[in-house]
């Protein structure tokens, strides 16, 4: 079992309860970004009060995903906690280590060498804190996400910048560092400024040589490097239906290009179609069918 | 369930109606009458779209022959995006069309590959002469060796950055941003002006090619039926695993917990270093080669404040040792002090510590015993590093009080006493000429924060909360 499927089942039981409160406490019509970040406020009390780009909340995220370059002081740093295990759903994912030069098979089969010490560390450290870990060649941290971890309306965070990529399927996953990596694991709250909110209408439909990543190329000229930063940029209206899933995943990446918390998309039948193409059919419908 | 909850996973109807009241900045995208763009060279905002492509070139003198071409990676490998770019391959393949660039594929993951595999996607760019790379970040990071330099040469990738030197560590690369299927028909053409919706390519047999508009079949399901390849499942009793870390390592090194802090560890202290100006976590602790180190606390502090710049001799990483009145570097003359039990001062001016939030540049100081860091202004993120780390961070409350500090000076801090959300600390100047001077600090711990700081470090109090459990 990849998905921590319970976790999840849970969290979609919870939510209409949880949002009927967020609703409430908030006394307004809100954004989708509002919606996922005030339901994982350590305190929902401060919903009514919570200012954007100026105040600091703590939050509770569902899971934490870290690659190879930065987890390894993260996790030694949560060794000296003499905790028995990461206190949410975390993975590992050894993708930054391999240099291309040849080829596949060769490129793997030397970083395999070269990085032994390092991966074998991991692979234990991993084992032992009931972290799931993602061998050499798997994949890349965050499509590996995509196609495993991420669900509409949870939230992540990630030791990488491009973990926004889990913003094509609905999640707000923003990019942290290491210190933050080890305070989700050892169950202290998350810290961020609450972000401003960035909306994107998307008209129209693409077509000919147009693609999803054109928009990001767009945006990114309008917002500059810097346009994003301090914001969530949330995507909207018909063309973002007409987007696949994956071309979301693509936009929400490179929002981090304009200095974005991360981007986000609203769910849809694209992103209903993708779960169940990647085995979480369960997660699409009410009634669980057919997971892994 | 996610179906069920629909409308807790989009903003509410009104937002929708009225995006202007709701949302702090709001953006318009047509997405029918937005045209493929191409993005760079050296920054990823520097949106252009084709079509304007030739007049751009031609008046910033670009080198116009691309050298490589290349797709996937994390931002753009997912199915659809193979399959868009194999389709304008394939049909060149069947007009005898060739590659006139190098052509690499990254593939996200070893289930993408897979299905692309198995779809015949792969077989098509193999036909090509493309090479196919692991499935890992590579030439996006950084991690490409293209053998002897390229020197001045031209790229275009569907990745995401494309900053000087970051694809291959050279800085006279440009790189270009697009989507595969552009990457894919620029490639074939070899050439960064060519527009695959107007410009036709000639094939040996001197007919003349349009490229076909990129299509992609649906994604086929992933087999899910098994575990996905290269994932191990943490085990069910992990009481009895051993951590490997390898003794005698250069890469790994086991942290030893900081102890609690003493008052007499803030009696007499020297200054290390009084930095000028900006100063980043990149100043702090450098990446680069260093980065080689990040799981040995020990190996990589010797990169600690290398690039911070002196306030007496305006010189990086030179610093007078107090003990021998020689100077050294940074790090070098840190460790003497720390040989020697004594503690240590860093001081600085604004926003210290801004930059990428990497946790090594506060782990680093505490590694060497700084005690203080005080400075005009901190960039938060750091500054609340250095707090978890058990580091006192303090503001000068007159930031004038920065030029009294010279070189040769001695520390003692007062108000320990009374630390508490709001206090102020009195620290104590020992020149060397024996007079003394008193200056202000404020600090912006709240309760919890102190109490990391009495603990030793936010590790030390964690632990000690699990231990009692």
């Amino acid at each position: 079992m990849v998905l921590d499927l319970d976790i999840i089942k849970a969290f979609y039981r919870s939510l209409p309860a949880r949002m009927e409160k967020v609703g409430k406490a908030a006394g307004r019509p809100l954004t989708l970004t509002e919606k996922i970040l005030f339901n994982h406020l350590s305190d929902l009390s401060r919903v009514s009060a919570i200012k954007r780009k100026s105040d600091y909340a703590l939050f509770r995220p569902d899971r934490l995903a870290m690659q190879d370059a930065t987890a390894q002081m993260a996790l030694l740093q949560f060794m000296v906690t003499g905790k028995d295990r990461s206190e949410v759903p975390a993975s590992v994912h050894c993708d930054h280590l391999i240099t291309g030069r040849i080829g596949a098979g060769e490129d793997l089969g030397n970083a395999l060498g070269e990085n032994r010490e390092v991966y074998d560390f991991l692979r234990s450290v991993s084992a032992r804190y009931n972290i799931g870990f993602w061998e050499p060649g798997a994949g890349i941290i965050h499509q590996v996400v995509l196609e495993n971890y991420a669900f509409p309306g949870g939230l992540m965070i990630g030791t990488d910048s491009h973990t926004p990529t889990a913003g094509g399927l609905g999640m707000i996953a923003p990019g942290v560092g290491g210190a933050d990596a080890v305070d989700v694991m050892t169950g202290m709250g998350w810290e961020l400024k609450f972000p401003g909110i960035i909306g994107v209408k998307l008209s129209g439909r693409l077509s000919g040589w147009a693609s999803p990543k054109d928009v990001i190329l767009r945006l990114a000229g309008m917002l500059t490097v810097k346009g994003g930063t301090g914001s969530v940029i949330e995507y909207f209206g018909e063309g973002a239906e007409s987007l696949s899933c994956t071309g979301k995943a693509s936009i929400c990446n490179m929002g981090a290009e304009t200095g974005a918390t991360c981007s986000v998309f609203g769910f849809d039948d694209s992103m209903a179609g993708y779960l169940e193409s990647t085995g979480r059919k369960c997660l699409k419908w009410q009634r669980p069918t057919g997971c892994i | 369930m996610a179906e069920a909850n629909r409308l807790h996973l989009t903003a509410d109807p009104e937002v929708f109606d009225q995006p202007e009241k709701y949302y702090d900045q709001l953006i318009e995208i047509d997405l029918s009458a937005l045209e493929p763009h191409i993005n760079g060279p050296f920054s990823p905002d520097r949106a252009i779209p084709v079509s304007r492509m030739k007049e751009e070139a031609a008046g910033n003198g670009w080198l116009l022959r691309l050298s490589s071409g290349l797709i996937g990676s994390c931002t753009n490998s997912s199915f659809e995006d193979l399959s868009r770019a194999a389709s304008v391959i394939e049909y060149a393949l069947r007009n005898k069309l060739k590659l006139k660039s190098e052509f690499i594929i990254i593939p996200g993951s070893e289930r993408v590959r897979r299905i692309a595999e198995e779809a015949g996607l792969l077989d098509i760019f193999r036909k090509a002469g493309a090479r196919l790379f692991a499935n890992a970040c590579g030439p996006c990071i950084g991690q490409w060796d293209r053998g002897e330099s390229k020197g001045l040469n031209s790229i275009i990738h569907s990745f995401n950055r494309n900053f000087a030197g970051r694809a291959d560590g050279n800085p006279d690369t440009h790189a270009f941003v697009a989507s595969p299927e552009i990457v894919a028909a620029l490639s074939l053409a070899g050439n960064l002006l060519f527009n695959p919706m107007t410009d036709l390519l000639m094939n040996p047999g001197r007919d003349f090619i349009r490229l076909p508009e990129p299509e992609s079949g649906p994604l086929p399901p992933l087999n899910t039926s098994e575990p996905p390849p290269g994932y191990r499942i943490p085990p069910a009793d992990r009481e009895g695993i051993e951590i490997s870390i390898a003794p005698g390592s250069e890469r790994l090194q086991k942290l030893i917990p900081f102890r609690e802090p003493e008052e007499s560890d803030f009696q007499n202290i020297p200054l290390l270093i009084k930095a000028k100006g900006k100063c980043t976590t990149d100043h702090i602790s450098m990446a680069g080669p260093w980065l080689r180190f990040r799981g040995h606390l020990e190996n990589i502090s010797g990169n600690y404040m290398i690039g911070a710049v002196n306030a007496f001799s305006n010189k990086a990483n030179s610093v007078l040792n107090i003990l021998t009145r020689e100077y050294g570097p940074v790090p070098e003359v840190a460790g003497h002090y720390r040989d020697n039990n004594l503690g240590m001062v860093v001081a600085g001016e604004e926003n210290f510590g801004e930059g990428s939030s990497r946790e090594h540049a506060a782990m680093e100081p505490r590694f060497f015993g700084v005690r203080l860091i005080i400075v005009k202004s901190f960039a938060r993120i750091h500054e609340t590093n250095l707090k978890k780390q058990g580091v006192l961070t303090l503001t000068f409350a007159n930031a004038a009080d920065y030029d009294r500090i010279r070189e040769d000076d001695w520390f003692s801090v007062g108000g320990f006493d009374s630390f508490s959300p709001g206090s102020r600390f009195r620290i104590t100047i020992h020149h060397s000429d024996e007079s003394l001077e008193y200056i202000d600090a404020v600090h912006s711990y709240n309760e919890n924060q102190i109490a990391w700081f009495r603990a030793g470090s936010a590790l030390n109090l964690t632990r000690g909360l699990s231990l009692q459990q």
